[in-house]
């Protein structure tokens, strides 16, 4: 049963019924139990028949027609049950599919919605393969060295480059020509690999978009998989922060709780703050996305303050939980590691800077 | 974009192109308080008429019942002409108007809030030299004799005291029970005999704060605002209103001021710097996320769910972000941000005065509640951890 109907459901009733769902049907170290694909194909079932799959599918192409604001709700809570879905990815591709207008849109559409396909993205940050047209077909090579991947993926989502025009190319994945050798990573609940792409030829209908059009997929993905991170930062941050908080409301020292000294006080009220102010500043860039205004230095600036927040709050929070936080046993670590993936994944903060300083700038001497 | 927002803003800018006196900057480089007050009163005169001064206020009031969005439109409007702030009736249009508004009596409403727009100017009698962050211990008393108070006692940190013609006062009626319990709230005539103002001068050489000392001061009884002892519930209003409306001003402007920062960079010849450009864009990060935030806010109070401690998480941040942009601007001077220059008085916290706008910002960690109180405020009321012993 579906639990988005077709009259649309808000963010937050839609944010209660994940995170019932997510308790009720998964562990938080099911991923350091069983690794994270294992654990992921274990509830990709429910999270397509929750219709989680469909949610940004438009009605008419057979899905439930909500946008990002909708699907935000979503990524906060498996940030806050550090789940191992890979949601993302298929979103990002039902976005990148749907802007680039392709007539195979129909067919992949569903298979992505029922589940049955499971995206891989190329985050688009990578330098994009080269591809080269040899008759009806096209040629794809390039190596993608530690790249958020689900190691179960069906489809790859590529960024490709044809000479001097980029080409989005959406293509099964075929183990004769595309080797994916895992990674072993800190953060469990996610998978890295490499991947080598050696004389793989895909039909010239796997091209989604080229050229201007294939540039704006690129800056429409960006945007969502920036945004996507900044809401999956805000669910663990939120997650951890509370729990920090409760840590120290019974942790006794000196016959008092811990939670009564300023100094911890002080740093959980900054913590507070500073998520506060990642919420609004992501919530205020989720409009803009939803607005169309995929370019916004607001995106990026979501996704950079949300996972560098996010992982100053996982840090604190080891050190106020003490000798407990240093464990394997205690839950810090998985949101700190998730949180240090988080702010690397997409590019590190530098390049982040880097890339906004321009944007910023443009919009300061246009007011 | 809302087409009444889109018209409002070509009237406020068309407005402000045919009002804003061009050389005011100038004007006010260097000038003295007299040359301070002429101008503002000035200024103020024209806004005020034009109903963008209180566009915050009640409908019915000129310029009143603007929604937020339209404030925000005026805000931005004001800040992208560089106009100068009202600082001298700031408290007037904000904290008096909205305490008196919300707690007079009819009769205190009709006196003082259409006064405020002719001009009255108000300070703010709260802060006592033992009194800061623990503002309920304050001390100064009120006797009660007859119809009148008897008020003896200082006061401190009220700006621009020496011009006010009236002072939202706090008084000690009582020292029984907890000590919030004791207090009074007074709307004090600044020209009653035994009241000297002092200013005082700040670590930036601007005196824009006062020690007011209240020697057998007579204050009529009909001027309580609320009941005896209601004082500290009263007072909340006023801070209130401190925290929430007056930083959606604050926001735009600072947003508005990103060209100082980048003209800074330029000047100082930063502009392919990497660690000052990334240093930039944290800053610009952190506005963002200071006008989403103010912005979220204003919508809750709006529909009158006003989360708890929200208003503390607010002041904290602007205060934090404005430290950082002005200390930003004043390090990409370098050395010529170490050499004096004139201040430029009523033109907010971004004057372009980097030394002194760094300076100023301490104003905004300390007044108001430290950035020290509001963490408690914040751990305390949102995180719920354990409270502090009070005594």
């Amino acid at each position: 049963m579906s639990s988005v109907d077709q009259s649309g459901v808000s963010p937050d009733e839609l944010g209660a019924l994940a995170r019932r769902a997510l308790s009720e049907q998964t562990k938080r170290r099911m991923s350091y139990d069983t690794g994270a694909s294992s654990a992921a194909s274990r509830f990709w079932p429910s999270a397509a028949e929750l219709g989680w799959l469909l949610l940004t599918i438009p009605e008419d192409k057979g899905g439930l027609g909500q946008d990002f604001s909708t699907l935000s709700a979503l990524y906060i809570e498996l940030g806050r049950a550090l789940s191992p879905l890979p949601l993302l990815h298929s979103m990002m591709a039902v976005d990148a599919v749907l802007a680039s207008n392709s007539n195979a849109s129909d067919e992949i559409l569903a298979a992505i919605g029922s589940g049955k396909a499971i995206l891989a993205v190329q985050l688009p940050n990578c330098s994009p393969v080269t591809a080269r047209a040899e008759g009806s077909e096209l040629l794809l090579e390039g190596k993608l060295a530690n790249v958020y991947f689900p190691a179960n993926a069906t489809h790859l989502l590529l960024f490709a480059r044809d000479g001097s025009e980029i080409l989005v190319v959406l293509a099964a994945v075929d183990n004769r020509c595309v080797t994916v050798t895992a990674r072993e990573t800190w953060d469990w609940t996610r998978e890295l690999a490499d991947i080598d792409l050696r004389g793989c030829r895909v039909s010239a209908d796997a091209v989604l978009a080229r050229g201007k059009s294939a540039s704006d997929v690129l800056v429409h993905v960006k945007a969502h998989f920036d945004l996507s991170i900044a809401c999956d930062s805000i669910g663990g941050a939120e997650q951890i922060l509370m729990e920090t908080v409760e840590y120290s409301k019974v942790r006794r020292q000196f016959g008092r709780e811990i939670g009564s000294f300023q100094a911890i006080k002080h740093r959980c009220a900054d913590m507070k703050t500073w998520l506060e102010a990642a919420k609004a500043l992501t919530n205020a860039a989720i409009r803009r996305f939803v607005a169309g205004e995929y370019g916004s230095p607001l995106i990026g600036s979501a996704k950079l303050y949300a996972s560098q927040t996010y992982r100053e709050i996982a840090m604190d929070a080891v050190q106020i939980h003490g000798g407990i936080g240093f464990t394997w046993e205690h839950d810090c670590h998985l949101f700190l590691k998730r949180a240090l993936l988080n702010e690397q994944l997409g590019g590190s903060a530098e390049q982040y800077k880097d890339s906004l300083f321009e944007p910023f700038a443009a919009l300061a001497e246009s007011r | 974009m809302n087409d009444n927002l889109i018209e409002l803003r070509a009237e406020v800018r068309e407005w402000l192109a045919a009002n804003l006196p061009a050389n005011w900057r100038d004007r006010m480089t260097g000038t003295d308080g007299p040359g301070f007050v002429t101008f503002q009163r000035e200024w103020f005169a024209k806004v005020a008429a034009s109903g963008y001064a209180t566009p915050h206020w009640e409908k019915g009031w000129i310029g009143g019942g603007r929604s937020l969005a339209e404030q925000v439109v005026i805000f931005e409007e004001m800040a992208r002409a560089d106009a100068p702030r009202l600082l001298l009736h700031f408290l007037s249009l904000y904290h008096a108007a909205m305490t008196i508004g919300h707690w007079g009596t009819e009769e205190q409403k009709k006196k003082h809030i259409p006064a405020i727009l002719e001009g009255k100017i108000w300070c703010q009698g709260f802060s006592e030299p033992n009194a800061g962050s623990d503002l309920a211990s304050l001390r100064t008393s009120a006797v009660r004799q007859g119809d009148k108070y008897i008020v003896n006692g200082q006061k401190i940190w009220s700006t621009m005291g020496q011009y006010a013609d009236w002072c939202l006062l706090l008084v000690r009626t009582s020292s029984e029970g907890p000590k919030q319990a004791g207090i009074t709230y007074l709307l004090v005539d600044m020209k009653s005999k035994g009241i000297t103002p002092r200013p005082i001068t700040q670590i930036t050489g601007d005196e824009e704060f006062n020690e007011v000392f209240f020697v057998d001061v007579e204050v009529p009884v009909e001027n309580r605002l609320g009941g005896e002892g209601e004082g500290w519930k009263v007072a909340q209003t006023t801070l209130a209103s401190e925290r929430g409306l007056t930083v959606l001003e604050f926001a735009e402007r600072m947003h508005c001021a990103i060209w100082r920062l980048l003209a800074a960079l330029k000047e100082g010849g930063h502009l392919g710097d990497t660690q000052f450009r990334r240093e930039a864009v944290c800053v610009q990060i952190k506005i963002e996320a200071l006008r989403a935030m103010v912005a979220d806010s204003m919508r809750l109070a709006e529909i009158g769910r006003e989360p708890v401690g929200a208003s503390s998480m607010i002041k904290q941040f602007y205060a934090a972000t404005l430290r950082e942009f002005t200390q930003l601007g004043l390090r990409a001077q370098g050395m010529t941000g170490q050499l004096s220059s004139p201040l430029i008085l009523g033109a907010g916290h971004e004057t372009g005065n980097w030394m002194f706008d760094f300076l100023n910002s301490y104003m905004w960690t300390i007044a108001g509640g430290t950035n020290e109180i509001q963490r408690n405020i914040i751990s305390e009321r949102v995180l719920l951890m354990p409270r502090e012993k009070m005594s």
